[in-house]
């Protein structure tokens, strides 16, 4: 499959900037596009994993980025007009996620999921928006595109998400909110919704082995997901295939927000996986 | 591409444009393909078109018989169910008020019947397989209100529902099931629609046009691939922003 679909060319000369793309989904997310044929930057904090990501691909440029830092993102935005003179993806990926109980969460945890998780999101599209604008005004492409990477949280709130639950039902309100302002200047706003995948941030809320059986229990596909497979549909949205989609959610969850939180249930028709 | 080498697909509704156009797209990137409809001289013509990977079978979705026909016809045929694409749909123009029981009978029969029929037939086949994924299509009425689409809408937001209930339950055959959700794609089924109202609907739609009927295909192939192997029960809107 992988090699089938790296052989496609849907970003040929394209600009794609991917925000906590230094590692999970945004890293992956950054190497098809590159595989594809894009040029890619992508940001985070850390340096030394961001340099590494940049390593494995001649086209995908780190840059050290605090995506609640607004100077530092016009900056890159600047940066990427003169070098490149256009933009045709912007991916919202940059996120941090820690566990708390609602009745002893403090202000400091709540201000860190808002901001990462959803002020992030809005300063790196509003400051992108001229560039995509006039990458699509100039008839470079025929549509340029902003992914939003919310997740199961935002749909549905596992205990001690509310913060991060918050900031992600938030994100996918903006995208409905951005999209339907942004279409008419040929900017398409998707997001897209993870489940429990496997990255160096789930293994945050999975913790040990025995945490780790009971989410996969859970999960109507009985697996994680992989990165690549949330890539893909990152890549989808973001391609010109999906010119009439504008403002969708793409849930990528095994199916992990379908089922009531009945898990007697399923035992009792023998339906776990 | 993604590749569809070796799979088979079954369409249904395949003589209407969005379904011909799934048929063609899917014999286009390798896969073998069974289309039904219940207008033979149309969907005959398309299958000889689309030449040696792809056979015409004539066929009622609401007809449980008629279903054992086409996966006879495609495990014979093609060796294999691996995708099922409940396309087929009728839609008409009708208020509640003015909506009478035959009516709403057809549209459930034909619009709902037929799609947990459809799902149901391909279980064993797909289980054979080692796993498969269904695409239904649904609509903008299936996930917001449609005053004038009464029995239409009914049976849309069914497909949503039949959705969500029955890839939670074939997950465990590694049967994936996922709907799309088209707005107002240019086709003839929304020719019939009275003066106007497809002007309306495209002022309704943020992105200002219909869609077309390649662009919902594209979603369809996307969900249907091993590219979208952790989506099941996933709901995606082609509709140019028509649902916001």
């Amino acid at each position: 499959m992988t090699s089938v679909a790296q052989s496609r060319r849907r970003f040929d000369g394209c600009v794609v900037l991917v925000t906590g793309g230094t590692s999970g989904i945004g890293a992956a997310a950054a190497m098809q596009f590159a595989a594809e044929g894009a040029h890619v930057l992508i940001t985070g904090r850390n340096d030394a994993r961001g340099a590494e990501i940049a390593s494995s691909h001649d086209n995908v440029h780190f840059h050290h980025v605090d995506v609640t830092d607004r100077a530092a993102i016009d900056a890159l935005v600047t940066t990427i007009e003169a070098t490149f003179g256009r933009l045709d993806v912007v991916v919202n990926s940059a996120g941090v996620v820690n566990a708390r109980p609602f009745a002893s969460m403090s202000t400091r945890h709540w201000h860190e999921m808002i901001d990462t998780n959803l002020t992030g999101a809005f300063h790196v599209s509003q400051s992108a928006l001229p560039l995509l604008r006039s990458t699509v005004a100039d008839g470079k492409a025929p549509s340029t595109s902003i992914v939003n990477l919310s997740s199961l949280n935002g749909l549905r709130v596992d205990p001690g998400m509310s913060a991060y639950g918050s900031a992600k039902a938030a994100l996918i309100a903006l995208t409905e909110g951005m999209a339907v302002e942004l279409i008419e200047s040929g900017v398409r706003v998707n997001c897209v919704s993870p489940g429990a995948i496997d990255t160096p941030m789930s293994s945050t809320t999975a913790g040990d082995e025995q945490n780790s059986a009971a989410f996969t229990s859970a999960i109507p596909a009985g697996r994680y997901g992989t990165a690549e497979e949330v890539s893909a549909a990152i890549l989808f949205l973001a391609s010109q295939e999906a010119l009439f989609i504008v403002g969708a959610n793409l849930v990528i969850d095994g199916g992990a927000t379908l089922p009531s939180r009945h898990p007697d249930l399923l035992n009792m028709f023998n339906m776990k996986p | 591409m993604t590749s569809f080498s070796g799979l088979t697909a079954i369409v249904t509704g395949a003589a209407g444009a969005m379904g011909e156009q799934e048929a063609r797209m899917f014999a286009e990137r390798g896969a073998n393909v069974v289309l039904t409809d219940v207008r033979s001289d149309e969907g005959t013509a398309i299958a000889d078109d689309i030449g040696k990977s792809a056979v015409f079978v004539p066929h009622d979705v609401s007809s449980e018989s008629g279903w054992n026909t086409v996966i006879e016809t495609a495990l014979s045929t093609f060796g294999s169910v691996n995708v099922l694409v409940n396309n087929a749909a009728i839609s008409k123009a009708i208020k509640l008020i003015d909506t009478d029981v035959d009516t709403f009978d057809l549209f459930y029969r034909i619009n709902q019947l037929g799609v947990y029929l459809g799902m149901k037939s391909v279980v064993e086949p797909m289980k054979a397989a080692g796993g498969g994924s269904i695409i239904n299509i649904s609509s903008v009425a299936g996930l917001r209100g449609a005053s004038t689409l009464f029995a239409y809408s009914a049976s849309k937001w069914a497909v949503r529902g039949m959705t969500q209930s029955a890839a939670l339950e074939l997950a465990r055959f590694k049967i994936r099931v996922n709907a799309v959700f088209p707005g107002v794609i240019d086709t003839p089924m929304n020719a019939p629609n009275p003066p106007g109202m497809n002007d309306v609907l495209v002022k309704t739609t943020p992105l200002r046009r219909m869609g077309e009927s390649h662009e919902v295909a594209e979603a369809v192939l996307f969900l249907a691939s091993p590219e979208a192997s952790f989506a099941t029960g996933a709901e995606l809107a082609i509709d140019g922003g028509m649902s916001i």
